[in-house]
């Protein structure tokens, strides 16, 4: 019969395999990072806490900035790299800069329902996921009489004109994958279509802290945007909830061990302690609000917390994370040259087709319907959006002369579409009202 | 290391006579029985009703469009992590090249006030030690430590050693109230195992200090300067020694006095604003054109600069706006019969001769809704001698070693909320609001003594007051 002292020695043993040990390593591991302050403060006692004398030195360097610093050959200092950016360890392991992390994985899902989170070869893990929908506020759709929104498509009704936030993909870092959530579920056609009438409906912000923080102060009713921005801004008493529609994807940030790390005991201890539970569970704290990407840590997770374990087995949805990536430069450029850059022609244009629904009365006469086609209708083929030459255009345009000018003739063609289709659909939808 | 003031049964003659006075201040005071429901609005029209981290970080008044957006940009730039130069992300590139923290949201996490480490082997995350030697700078101000400057900064761009570690340690003891309640109390003691500019010396005077609390400081700098010295004289009048501390303004480039900072040693949010970009980030001003960097600390001299400077005055002026906007928290529980009472005892007690619960605002430059506010912050933004036990040794201008500005109680309440700790007093030592009290000496020592005569339900309900600030 076994003791209950060998099952609590068991139970401790069990313990222990998911949090780093408690020895001394080096006296210090120097990580790169992007994350803001509220998430690195918090690891970084906690941390150094649990391996006293072991001192957490910070790199802090937005993605487009550390790539350019791990690849350089004569940087020898850094041990780990702790990121949301999946394309930078996606090319810091093609290039072979990373060596594989020691921890047992055994609780740790590759994947969420049926999107990778984490590299095959464990060369770098996810260490939390941002999931995308609505931050809504009650009060203001109360006072307005709007209903609640489910999913994006709703966000395209006319009821909603006025009433929404949108992010720029090209200046809040998140929209991209936002915006990809949309056309995958939708197809590359009818996802611009319903972007354009989202866009129609939406004041477009540059930042995601700003869609919370204007929905949170009553002045729109709805903004779209990453969850994290929302769940804070909620956990920390604003007057707000988030919706997550049923088709989302999980834009993931990983941990790395660097393969020249000059502390690598310390890099692994550190790649442990965020994946530990105790790790992972701070990103319940108010003030960061990610989803853990270790299913075990739930069980502790504050009342009502999203699970996208729990929500990826009630959808067929399969976001795929690679595309996001191909597309994000075409999909940045092509959004900006739709909205943000003819902004006054744009609004004209959906403000007179909203009137033009109204006068319609539910009927939609035929230069309704045209007036419609051309606004959401996309200069880029779908043929064109799955062409590997074509995205490299856009991807390579800095630094790469002949693509920056190939992708500059691109963007005047699109213009010139835009700029003809938003003057016949503007005053196609004003026949229809009768105004001038 | 100093001790609390301790109370023993050679002073407890003395006692008799303070139960008499305190007898004749209750008859006089009972007027202020009401006053606890016109101080609801601690900040005027920048009081926030149910205060959070959230609403807390919000213009505490409506502002204009265009000041709004320039709010939020210096919200931006407060929380902002800063990069090494050169960098692709030139408009955020600078850091150090010696530095304390990369954001001013490291220290001042969610505007809150900061902590001390729990022990030597605990990182100064959200606290720092400010260096000088003897005499002082042209204007007055400390003199820097010439190998080490004027802040013990422990990081270092990659090539650049930092100023090395600081430790600390505490040395835990406790205190025995009359009525027998025990007070768990510490006192710390700093050192320096890694020094990497050489000895700091025998005469170089160190003060440790915890990061202050970010709220309603526009309206304290609206507060007149002719308010400040009258209050002063007031106190004389009842033999309260509250004196202003005259501080140079190097953007004024005159003599005004001081109001911010731990021992009233900065003329105005705009220089404590630059000051910090400078010293605890290492940024170039227009004010402070040239890196932080000693003479001896040559790697730093050497390093290379993101641009001139590297925080433009426009982006100081957008974090200026966001300080000077942020709102206070209403207070809480008024209805609370113990929360009156507290406010009553505080008064007794002559508690609220230096914390002066109502100052009124006068006209401001930059943000005119700041102007006319009657506000309760619980300060006479007067230094005051505390006594041996809470010396840092170190003089600030016309501020001795002994000597400390009333801190503004406003928020006080709030402090394990807006953070995940509560630690008062300049170094953080207190855990408590009663082990704060119970280090108030010099000209706080009567009122400390006060307030420990006093039975546990009525300390209760002066917690109780500090608590609904």
């Amino acid at each position: 019969m076994i003791s209950r002292r060998r099952v609590l020695q068991s139970i401790a043993l069990a313990a222990t395999a998911f949090s780093a040990p408690a020895w001394a390593l080096d006296d210090h591991v120097t990580v790169i990072t992007s994350y803001p302050q509220e998430v690195v403060a918090r690891f970084e006692e906690a941390f150094e806490r649990l391996h006293p004398g072991t001192k957490m030195e910070v790199l802090w360097h937005m993605p487009e900035d550390a790539l350019p610093y791990l690849l350089d050959p004569t940087h020898h200092d850094v041990d780990a790299y702790w990121s949301p950016a999946p394309r930078n360890f996606a090319i810091l392991r093609d290039r072979g800069l990373l060596q594989p992390i020691t921890l047992d994985r055994t609780s740790l899902p590759m994947a969420i329902g049926k999107q990778p989170i984490s590299d095959p070869t464990g060369l770098f893990l996810a260490f939390e996921v941002a999931g995308f929908g609505l931050t809504v506020n009650p009060d203001y759709l109360k006072s307005h009489r709007l209903p609640e929104p489910r999913n994006w498509a709703d966000l395209a009704d006319p009821i909603y004109a006025g009433h929404v936030n949108f992010p720029i993909p090209s200046e809040a870092h998140f929209a991209h994958s936002l915006l990809e959530i949309i056309l995958q579920a939708h197809g590359w056609t009818d996802g611009w279509a319903l972007l354009s009438a989202i866009a129609g409906n939406s004041q477009l912000v540059s930042a995601g802290a700003f869609v919370s923080d204007e929905v949170g102060r009553g002045e729109r009713g709805i903004g779209a945007s990453i969850d994290f921005f929302a769940a804070s801004a909620k956990a920390n008493g604003a007057p707000i909830k988030f919706v997550y529609p049923p088709e989302n994807g999980y834009s993931p940030a990983h941990v790395a061990v660097i393969k020249t790390a000059p502390h690598p005991e310390a890099a692994q201890a550190f790649a442990a302690f965020v994946l530990s539970e105790e790790g992972q569970e701070i990103l319940f704290h108010p003030d960061i609000r990610k989803l853990p990407v270790r299913p075990a840590a739930y069980t502790h997770a504050p009342a009502d917390y999203f699970n996208p374990f729990t929500a990826a087995g009630k959808t067929s949805f399969a976001y795929d994370p690679g595309l996001v990536q191909a597309r994000r430069k075409l999909d940045e450029a092509l959004f900006d040259q739709m909205g943000p850059n003819r902004l006054e022609a744009f609004k004209a244009m959906w403000a007179a087709i909203h009137a033009a629904q109204v006068s319609a009365g539910g009927k939609e006469p035929d230069a309704l319907r045209r007036a419609r086609a051309l606004a959401v209708a996309c200069p880029v083929t779908p043929k064109q959006a799955a062409d590997p030459a074509y995205l490299k255009t856009f991807d390579e345009r800095v630094g790469n002369p002949s693509a920056k000018q190939a992708a500059a003739a691109e963007e005047a063609r699109w213009s010139s579409t835009f700029d003809r289709n938003y003057a016949e659909a503007t005053a196609l939808a004003r026949s229809v009202t009768g105004q001038p | 290391m100093q001790s609390p003031p301790r109370l023993t049964a050679a002073n407890a003659g003395a006692m008799w006579l303070r139960f008499a006075s305190l007898a004749l201040a209750l008859a006089l005071c009972a007027r202020h029985a009401d006053a606890a429901d016109v101080h609801a609005l601690s900040g005027g029209d920048f009081t926030v009703q149910a205060p959070s981290r959230y609403n807390l970080s919000l213009p505490g008044t409506d502002l204009p469009p265009e000041l709004r957006t320039v709010f939020f940009a210096g919200r931006t730039l407060f929380r902002q992590s800063w990069v090494v130069a050169p960098s692709p992300q030139s408009k955020v590139a600078g850091l150090g090249p010696i530095y304390n923290r990369v954001a001013c949201v490291s220290c001042h996490l969610d505007n809150g006030r900061g902590g001390p480490p729990t022990g030597p082997d605990d990182a100064m995350h959200s606290m720092l030690v400010q260096l000088s030697v003897p005499g002082t700078a042209p204007h007055g101000e400390p003199k820097p430590h010439p190998g080490y400057g004027a802040q013990f900064n422990e990081h270092g761009i990659p090539g650049v050693p930092g100023n090395g570690r600081a430790a600390i340690a505490w040395e835990e003891f406790s205190e025995t109230l009359p009525d027998g309640e025990t007070v768990p109390m510490r006192r710390l003691r700093l050192s320096f195992p890694e020094l990497n500019y050489g000895p700091l010396g025998a005469d170089t005077m160190t003060s440790a200090r915890v990061a202050p609390q970010i709220l309603g400081l526009g309206l304290l700098e609206a507060v007149p300067e002719e308010t400040i010295l009258a209050t002063a004289e007031a106190e004389k009048r009842i033999g309260i020694k509250g004196r202003p501390n005259h501080v140079w303004d190097g953007v004024g480039g005159r003599t005004v006095v001081g109001r911010f900072g731990l021992k009233a040693n900065a003329a105005s949010l705009k220089e404590e604003i630059t000051g910090s970009f400078t010293f605890d980030l290492g940024l170039t001003t227009p004010m402070f054109p040239n890196k932080n960097c000693t003479p001896v600390q040559t790697a730093c001299r050497a390093a290379p600069i993101a641009g001139h400077p590297e925080m433009s005055q426009e982006r100081l002026d957008a974090v200026l706006v966001y300080y000077l906007a942020l709102g206070v928290p209403a207070r809480r529980n008024l209805e609370d019969p113990s929360v009156r009472r507290g406010e009553r005892l505080f008064s007794i007690a002559g508690c609220s001769s230096c914390h002066t619960p109502t100052l009124k605002t006068g006209s401001h430059s930059v943000l005119g809704q700041l102007a006319g506010q009657e506000i309760h912050p619980y300060t006479d933004l007067l230094i005051h001698d505390m006594g041996d036990a809470l010396t840092d040794g170190r003089p600030d201008f016309e501020a001795g070693p002994r000597d400390w500005r009333t801190t503004p109680l406003w928020g006080v309440g709030l402090a394990g909320v807006l953070n995940e700790h509560a630690n008062y007093l300049h170094d953080g030592r207190a855990r408590t609001l009663t082990e704060a009290i119970l280090w108030h000496g010099g000209d706080a020592d009567n009122s400390r003594r006060a307030f420990i005569d006093l039975p546990k339900g009525d300390r209760d309900a002066v917690l109780a007051f500090l608590k609904s600030l």
